[in-house]
């Protein structure tokens, strides 16, 4: 277990070292003189160049990129925004990071709740009502856009349960799940129909297979029945999806934080991309890569955990 | 089969479902249009506190006066900073931190000012002359975003270019001088009559070099100023908070804070405002004519800004039947003038929160022509030109792309103009960058014709003429229509040494009128600013140099909040 643990982090090494590179080439090919932009319309040109020349930006690619590799590997250093003068690419990443994962934690609560049990409630009662209803509530939230629902939410829900509409006050625990309260339930309901769907196929499987029968004729209540026996086998592809849609929300929750006006890392890297900010670009998708590359690991590990036979394939 | 029924049963109680509610959603919508008066929910109860609340659209970038050139870091720091000058509603400069307005040498060149005794920072220090020469200095420095303002002073230029080979945050400029504590004299290198506008800018503003040699570049994220506010906490992204300077030197404001929320997404906006978290709000697509026709037209606030949006042609862009002096090209770009319906544009297409162009200069702008006509619809005198130019009925006219930015609403007017263009026979084809792409773009000259606008920096006419028309500042310094005349750049050169204002705006109007005849733009609308205030806020009196909620040069110490329901 250990010997796979340490093969998978060393075989991330090439894929954020990739990361790095691919992000500087697009960095290089985007149109948009990264001066120009950070000094404005109407900047002198002779300005610009100077600029540009006191950044580094005029080095060949090459040698941009050798210092970045030396910064991030002897000092952790992602460098200085190009936009926001005196602010550490660090520093701002670790602010939204904060946000994003928070947000993702807590969608992935409410996606958890609804959809599986959703999907439970479908498998068991199928083929009735309950299970078409859960089933067509799915779809329509598969095929919701989030910018939609979080605009429905702010304008009919937020009143009614007295939530703030936008916005992210981090002054108390409480606050923060107020603030979050909105988003976290418009980007959850969205995973939790991919789930429910999910969660009542494996279900629906597991619960024709003979060990599910012996434990019904071993007298085990109904609920043992379902939730020892049928959702632990039924949860590695459910597993699978869910660490998928964490490693989505915590990179590509732009949308839900552009509407609801949280300051996550979607949007703060969306932000950079428009103003050139070529630091925080950099830094904030190699972030982003880190993080997936991460859940991704998590959630293999976790099949282990799940279905023990994985871990003795595997060792 | 049993299945296959009650499939189809729920599918269709769901179509039927869903059709029943578009429908009454429709019905709701069609009757709502029908009514004279909407009715609009709005909570109007002032923050019982004293704060005044502001949305923004994005976190201002900056705070630190030399790096200010976004209109809402601008709106921001002109709260926590003050200039030498400023203006007065009228657009009329007036003095500020200058006990009166400067005395002018007669040849032009030398201003002597006086600073105003006991103002001080929000730190407590009085501030003194030599805190201006420190801050005018810092324009030149390699970080700032506007050393052009203050290269019309003598030694400028030499200081600008030796910074830009050194760290030096402040490099001597020698046209700079102290003279006592309070005096101060700025010496030009020559005549530059504009120059007096640029110490009314927030770039100009006074800082206390203790705090920014404290800071560093992180002066930016810490501002300190003689403003009517000082900054409070900033959460970048989220939100920022502004507290009242008791100590301001025109007095307490009567304000306790101006809190700035950060919500990117208009609709977000209006529900808060609706709400009734805001004071103020921009208005957005379809915000203004439902508004205006409610029950809350009294909180819809409009007035001209100094604004001209064109669609600039490349006349040094070879290939492009546009470029150039000869007779055919000028005849196409005066058909292209003729063909657009700007009125459309304007009433329907922006719902009146723009207006036909009747020149470069908007009202408000000191030198306007009120009595030149606006251009107007002439499709059959557009049909004469393009025969006149070798092309009858745009046959044989080669197809050129208009260059736009993905902002606003430039795709729908590209569209409504193409449109217009494709009616008389001109073929345009359309292009749709991001802001980044697109300026260096036009900056290089790529584009054959392309979309900007430009706002006013101050309300004189040299703002707009010599930045987009003098020869000298042909491609990045703003002249992106390459556009080079002799007698245009004779008359914005006389007009520098011209300190008779009369004098000078014979001098430009003569320049505008000749640009205009050369038709080196289609040239488009000018703008309103449109924005919802609540009724209980008195004394926001906005200027033609205001951008929407930011208030530029508005007074905020008189700003206050009435109670709910004030007119």
């Amino acid at each position: 277990m250990v010997s796979y643990t340490l093969r998978r982090l060393l075989e991330a090494v090439p894929v954020i070292l990739l990361v790095t590179l691919i992000v500087f080439l697009l960095n290089a090919a985007i149109p948009g003189d990264p001066g120009r932009i950070r000094l404005g319309q109407r900047a002198d040109p002779a300005a610009v160049d100077a600029y540009n020349e006191a950044r580094g930006y005029n080095d060949s690619l090459p040698v941009q990129y050798g210092r970045y590799l030396w910064r991030l590997f002897t000092q952790f250093d992602l460098g200085e925004s190009d936009v926001k003068a005196g602010k550490s690419v660090n520093e701002i990443l670790e602010e939204a990071f904060v946000v994003t994962l928070r947000l993702a934690l807590l969608s992935i609560v409410v996606a958890l709740i609804v959809g599986i049990g959703a999907g439970i409630l479908s498998a068991v009662k199928s083929r009735t009502f309950i299970d078409y209803a859960s089933m067509l509530i799915a779809i329509i939230g598969v095929s919701m856009p989030v910018f939609w629902l979080g605009i429905l939410m702010i304008i009919y829900v937020a009143p009614v349960l007295g939530l703030p509409r936008t916005g992210f006050d981090d002054s108390s625990t409480y606050t923060i799940l107020r603030s979050l309260a909105m988003p976290a339930t418009a980007l959850g309901l969205l995973s939790s129909a991919t789930i429910a769907r999910l969660s009542r196929s494996a279900m629906l499987d597991v619960l024709t297979q003979d060990y599910i029968r012996t434990a019904r004729s071993k007298g085990l209540s109904e609920a043992v029945v379902i939730l020892k026996h049928g959702m632990r086998n039924a949860a590695i592809p459910i597993v699978t999806v869910v660490g998928n849609s964490f490693g989505y929300l915590l990179v590509g929750a732009v949308l839900t934080e552009t509407v609801f006006a949280l300051p996550g890392l979607g949007r703060e890297v969306v932000e950079a991309i428009k103003t050139r900010d070529r630091e925080l670009i950099t830094g904030g998708i190699l972030l982003m890569s880190f993080v997936f590359v991460g859940v991704n690991l998590l959630v293999d590990l976790s099949y282990a955990w799940f279905d023990p036979r994985v871990r003795d394939d595997r060792s | 089969m049993s299945n296959v029924l009650l499939r189809t049963g729920l599918s269709l109680s769901c179509l039927g479902v869903l059709s029943v509610t578009l429908i009454c959603g429709c019905t709701a919508r069609m009757d709502s249009d029908s009514d004279v008066v909407r009715q609009i929910t709005s909570v109007s109860a002032p923050h019982p506190d004293g704060i005044f609340r502001v949305p923004l659209m994005t976190n201002p970038p900056d705070l630190d006066p030399i790096l200010v050139s976004d209109t809402t870091s601008d709106g921001v720091a002109s709260k926590i900073f003050n200039t030498l000058l400023d203006y007065d509603p009228q657009l009329q400069l007036e003095p500020c931190l200058a006990t009166a307005m400067p005395e002018i040498s007669a040849d032009g060149t030398q201003y002597n000012f006086t600073i105003r005794e006991g103002v001080r920072f929000s730190n407590g220090r009085e501030i003194t002359a030599t805190d201006f020469k420190y801050s005018l200095q810092r324009l030149a420095s390699v970080r700032s975003k506007r050393s052009n303002l203050i290269e019309p002073i003598r030694g400028a230029s030499e200081a600008i270019e030796s910074a830009r080979s050194s760290s030096v945050d402040a490099p001597e400029i020698s046209g700079i001088e102290v003279l006592g504590e309070r005096q101060l004299q700025i010496t030009l290198e020559k005549p530059h009559a504009p120059f007096i506008y640029h110490l009314a800018m927030v770039n100009t503003a006074v800082v206390p070099r203790e705090l920014v040699e404290e800071h560093g570049h992180s002066f930016s994220r810490n501002p300190t100023g003689t403003g009517p506010f000082i900054l409070e906490e900033w959460r970048e992204g989220t939100s920022l908070s502004l507290r009242a300077n008791p100590d301001y030197f025109e007095g307490s404001p009567k304000l306790a804070a101006i809190h700035y929320r950060v919500i990117p997404e208009p609709l977000a906006q209006l529900e808060e405002y609706k709400a009734g978290n805001f004071e103020v709000l921009a208005v957005t697509q379809g915000v203004y004519p439902k508004w205006s026709n409610s029950n809350r037209a009294n909180e819809v606030l409009s007035w001209p800004s100094l604004v001209v949006q064109y669609y600039g042609f490349n006349l040094e862009k070879e290939g492009s039947p546009y470029a150039g002096d000869s007779a055919s090209a000028r005849k196409l770009r005066e058909a292209v003038n003729l063909s657009v319906d700007r009125k459309f544009l304007g009433e329907v297409l922006l719902e009146g929160r723009f207006f036909p162009a009747n020149g470069i200069l908007p009202p408000g702008i000191l030198g306007h022509n009120s009595e030149r006509p606006a251009f107007t619809l002439d499709r059959e005198r557009a049909g004469q030109l393009l025969a006149e130019a070798g092309y009858p009925n745009g046959e044989g006219l080669p197809s050129v792309d208009l260059w736009f930015n993905t902002q606003g609403d430039n795709a729908k007017i590209a569209q409504a103009v193409q449109e217009d263009l494709k009616k008389v026979g001109i073929p345009i084809g359309l292009k749709m960058l991001d802001w980044g792409a697109f300026i260096e773009a036009t900056d290089s000259g790529e584009p054959p014709f392309f979309r900007l606008g430009w706002v006013a920096d101050y309300p004189d006419p040299e703002n707009f003429l010599a930045f987009l028309f003098h020869s000298k500042n042909k491609g990045p310094n703003g002249n992106v229509s390459f556009y080079g005349h002799p007698q245009v750049d004779s008359l914005i050169d006389q007009s520098y040494a011209v300190t008779d204002m009369d004098e000078r705006i014979r001098l430009l109007r003569q320049a505008e009128s000749k640009i205009v005849a050369d038709s080196p733009w289609l040239f488009l609308l000018f703008g309103r600013e449109t924005i919802l205030k609540k009724p209980y806020v008195k004394n926001f009196n906005p200027t033609g140099m205001c951008d929407d909620v930011q208030g530029n040069h508005v007074r905020w110490h008189l700003v206050e909040l009435g109670k709910p329901g004030a007119q």
